[in-house]
């Protein structure tokens, strides 16, 4: 045992070295910076005091730097031992091969750890500076953090074991980046699929491993409250259970079969990409620099960013994730407003509350990966943000112009927010002044602007006039010009602009 | 199996998959002997020394080492070995190289900064200790591994081509260290194309054709028979296999 201790000391001890001599953790902290020093400046739309855009960016930039750092620190334990020779004076030590493999597995995952606890403390730390606070989440987090990471050594050490570098850091890389965003969703891939294809995706579901279990982000940063210990211990065993040496030929095979569904999942989307010429991204004449890298996918970037908000006002769940059996539209009740455009146009109700709680839909016996996605990923009480906490979507609606100043969705709801539920005319106005800046006598953003100047008859009533009276204008203006009488947005714009023009004359009248 | 001997390797083949490159070999190492093991490239050297070491199984035959089976651990804590040219970890400096070889033979801290000292003393990195090793040329890489594989204070030293890249004063140095090692009794076995070396060094060369031993033998008796000198026996040699 002395002697198992003092080999796992030095094999601990050169991994650290190692890692820490190389600066890939410098440079990440360097590019972390540059990221968030800017972000953590910025104020959308003027309007301060969000914090939580920040805790999820500087979250998934610890996350994926501990990735990346775990998938290096594993996949250069034995490959660059073979480049340089050095397996063999290695081996001819007295060290069976077992101990070295568990030794060198141990090291990786120390160093990797100790990057990671210098994430979060530079993570702790600018929290901390900001003024804010952590709840009882926060060390459930970590740990499963650092279980994750050790899970991440686990798998590409045993790609490195079996396949060339480039190829190991990029099949570890998709399996575990492909697991933690679709692992989860999986099932419900597979139902429309042909019975062959289903059953390889749920054979992946089955074995590959679940990244995504250790992922308590959306809890921290919208202050879910911890999850429960039973669960917790769950997941522990799970990371446990998945760094089992014994299971690794199934994890292979996992590896091997979830590149297969990836694959099968992913060439038939891309062609019909490619096909379909109208679908592929193209550049408009003095887009700038934006329209140049990212072509239509900024309007699809935009979109997401928007759906982002509409996350960030159910207090972190995603309405239209189904999967995790916590929540969905047919659960909001008629009062209910959504930051969804769709909604917004069909009422105009107050933002309350629907406090409520969760009931899950799948018991552990049934699915014990969706049992766990369920209690981890999602809240025990559904919260919408309402009254000034509603500033947090800001940076989102913000970030959503900014990569597509064209998406009235974006403008419109950003408005919405402000006026409605912030209750802050100067930012509604703000917003809209910056969008009708990008788009210039649009009908929507102009009855926008009436709205908030009419302020439900109390406001600024010959600026809303003018505003509603602008917005039918440029509708028929639109109309004249070809536009299509039969677009929703115009029609919607003109019969708003019409009916608040004429609840202004017949106030005029009674008066 | 002869009793005593420090390596007893008895009639061992090894093929990778249709080749041969050990076929029937028999040697064996008295304590405090000196072995040179030559041969061309491709010969079956270096898998020899990879069987002798416990790297690789044989596909028959048996090696015993130091009484025992060298993939026993145990067994290898009396082996000290340094391979053909290993660039070592770059990150690391001499002493950390050292600190970290010590740890893995589960040497304590102490008697690991003593030989650490000792050695890089001897192989003449004293100076160059706390410099990276991504800095060190191939001869001071080359010396590195001489002070790993001596680390332990070995019982049977395995060298492969331990004369590449060194200079030729860090050659006499490293023959007298081989020496003293003889003189403390202490069994060396190496492999080299350095002819010269070998014939200085050794009590007895084994001669490596294609997988086969063409020869072992004393170099002395060669020596004093006439062959003016081992390049020229290893040429005779050679050419009568044919």
């Amino acid at each position: 045992m002395k002697l198992f201790l003092r080999q796992v000391r030095s094999l601990v001890k050169l991994s650290f070295l190692e890692l820490w001599r190389r600066n890939d953790v410098f440079a990440l902290l360097l590019l972390g910076l540059a990221l968030m020093v800017p972000l953590s400046m910025a104020t959308p739309f003027g309007a301060a005091g969000a914090s939580r855009y920040l805790d999820e960016m500087a979250l998934l930039l610890v996350w994926g730097f501990s990735l990346f750092i775990a998938l290096g620190a594993g996949q250069r334990l034995f490959p660059p031992e073979f480049e340089s020779r050095t397996i063999y004076p290695l081996l001819a030590k007295p060290i069976s091969r077992g101990r070295l493999l568990v030794g060198k597995y141990i090291g990786a995952v120390a160093a990797a750890w100790s990057a990671l606890a210098f994430f979060y403390v530079l993570f702790v730390a600018s929290v901390l500076l900001r003024g804010g606070a952590f709840a009882a989440e926060l060390p459930q987090a970590i740990v499963l953090h650092f279980a994750f990471v050790a899970l991440a050594v686990a798998v590409s050490l045993l790609g490195s074991l079996l396949v060339t570098a480039s190829a190991n850091l990029s099949l570890s890389a998709i399996v575990l980046v492909g697991m933690f965003f679709f692992g989860r969703q999986l099932p419900e891939y597979a139902e429309g699929l042909n019975p062959a294809l289903a059953w390889v995706v749920k054979a992946v579901y089955a074995v590959a491993p679940h990244a995504e279990f250790f992922d308590m982000r959306q809890r921290l940063v919208h202050g879910w409250g911890a999850v429960d210990g039973i669960v917790f211990s769950v997941v522990l065993l799970y990371a446990r259970r998945a760094r089992s040496p014994q299971e690794a030929p199934v994890r292979l095979g996992a590896t091997a079969l979830a590149a297969a569904a990836f694959a099968a999942l992913a060439v038939p989307s891309a062609m019909r990409q490619l096909r379909g010429g109208d679908a592929m991204p193209q550049v408009v004449k003095g887009e700038g620099a934006l329209a140049v890298a990212f072509g239509d996918a900024r309007g699809t970037i935009s979109r997401a960013l928007v759906h982002k908000a509409d996350t960030y006002y159910h207090g972190g769940i995603d309405v239209d994730c189904d999967h995790l059996g916590s929540h969905n539209h047919d659960e909001h009740g008629e009062g209910d407003h959504h930051v969804c455009h769709e909604c917004e146009h069909g009422h105009d109700d107050d933002l309350d509350d629907h406090d409520g709680e969760h009931e899950g839909k799948h018991c552990f016996s049934d699915d014990p990966w969706a049992w766990i996605n369920e209690h981890v990923r999602a809240p025990e009480i559904h919260r919408h943000l309402a009254g000034a906490e509603s500033v947090e979507m800001m940076p989102w609606f913000w970030a959503s112009v900014k990569a597509d100043p064209h998406n009235i969705d974006a403008w419109t709801t950003a408005w919405f927010i402000a006026d409605s539920s912030m209750k802050d005319k100067a930012l509604a106005l703000r917003v809209v002044s910056e969008g009708l800046g990008r788009n210039p006598d649009d009908p929507e953003l102009l009855v926008c602007r009436g709205r908030t100047f009419y302020d439900r008859g109390r406001g600024d009533i010959a600026a809303a006039r003018k505003a509603f009276s602008a917005a039918v204008e440029a509708a028929d203006r639109i109309l004249r010009a070809g536009g299509d009488p039969a677009d929703e947005r115009i029609i919607w714009a003109r019969r708003f602009a019409t009916a608040y023009l004429d609840r202004i004359e017949k106030k005029a009248d009674s008066r | 199996m002869k009793s005593g001997s420090a390596v007893d390797i008895d009639s061992v083949s090894r093929s990778f998959g249709s080749v041969k490159a050990v076929d029937g070999l028999s040697l064996a190492l008295a304590p405090g002997e000196i072995v040179g093991f030559l041969g061309t490239n491709g010969a079956g050297k270096t898998t020899t020394i990879k069987m002798t070491l416990g790297l690789l199984a044989p596909t028959s035959g048996t090696v015993k080492v130091l009484g025992g089976d060298p993939s026993d651990p145990r067994v290898r804590s009396h082996i000290g070995y340094m391979p053909e040219v290993a660039t070592y970890y770059p990150y690391l400096d001499a002493r950390e190289l050292l600190s970290f070889y010590g740890g893995i033979c589960g040497l304590d801290a102490k008697t690991v900064r003593r030989r650490t000292d000792e050695l890089l003393d001897a192989v003449g990195l004293a100076d160059a200790a706390k410099r990276p090793l991504k800095t060190y040329s191939k001869g001071m890489l080359q010396r590195a591994g001489i002070a790993q594989a001596l680390l332990n204070d070995p019982d049977l030293l395995v060298l492969d081509e331990p004369f590449t890249g060194l200079d030729p004063l860090a050659r006499i140095h490293f023959r007298e260290l081989l020496l003293d090692l003889k003189r403390r009794g202490k069994t060396v076995f190496f492999s080299s194309h350095e002819l010269g070396e070998t014939e200085l060094l050794c009590d007895r060369v084994a001669i490596m054709k294609k997988g086969h031993c063409v020869y072992q033998g004393p170099v002395r008796d060669l020596a004093g028979d006439g062959a003016a000198n081992l390049e020229r026996l290893f040429l005779k040699t050679l050419e009568e296999a044919k």
